[in-house]
């Protein structure tokens, strides 16, 4: 069975909805990436 | 790590987490989120926050709960089981204003030694450069791998 992404957790407990596209998100998103594009060196990876 | 954490909810793809910060006050609800980037599937920005009853994370929130050092490293706790869905993952975050990011740098610094074994933070410098973390510098942003 496919797994949902989101859901009931080791706790049982229902996860609480979380908004990933609210403006303050966005806003948030937005700057880092600004910060991201600014690197003179390649993003770091494992 | 031996400092104090809340207890995490978490979604079962390890991107979503939330837990309760609590003190003779009041509770409120953290989420910590970790979102991944468009331009690179192993790129994810972590947003961190109060919770609102419609869904939103309010990231710019003052809590004054007393309960600082707990929230943010129950918000670092949750790199161990992100990690260990994402092992090859980037994170990188930054404060939602200036005086957070500055806070995080006192506080990382902290949570850096009990960490160090497990994960690489580097700090992004107003320049575009980043380095290792120094507690002595300043950045603009923070970058955290796992190490091999």
């Amino acid at each position: 069975m496919k797994q949902k992404k989101t859901g009931a957790n080791l706790s049982g407990k229902e996860m609480p909805y979380i908004n990933l596209n609210s403006p303050q998100i966005k806003e948030q998103v937005e700057k880092m990436g600004k910060i991201l594009k600014s690197l003179k060196q390649p993003i770091p990876s494992k | 790590m031996d400092k104090p954490t809340y207890k995490l909810q978490s979604s079962t793809d390890s991107l979503q987490y939330v837990f309760e910060s609590v003190s003779d006050e009041k509770k409120i609800t953290k989420a910590v989120a970790y979102i991944q980037s468009e331009d690179n599937s192993d790129l994810y920005q972590l947003i961190f926050g109060d919770l609102a009853e419609n869904g939103d994370i309010d990231v710019l929130s003052v809590s004054n709960n007393a309960d600082m050092k707990t929230v943010l490293a129950t918000v670092v706790s949750t790199f161990f089981q992100f990690f260990e869905q994402y092992p090859d993952a980037t994170v990188a975050f930054t404060g939602s204003t200036l005086s957070r990011t500055r806070l995080y740098r006192a506080v990382i610094s902290g949570l850096v030694k009990e960490t160090e074994l497990y994960y690489q933070v580097l700090g992004i410098k107003e320049n575009g450069h980043f380095e290792p973390f120094n507690n002595q510098e300043v950045y603009v942003g923070y970058l955290i791998t796992q190490k091999r």
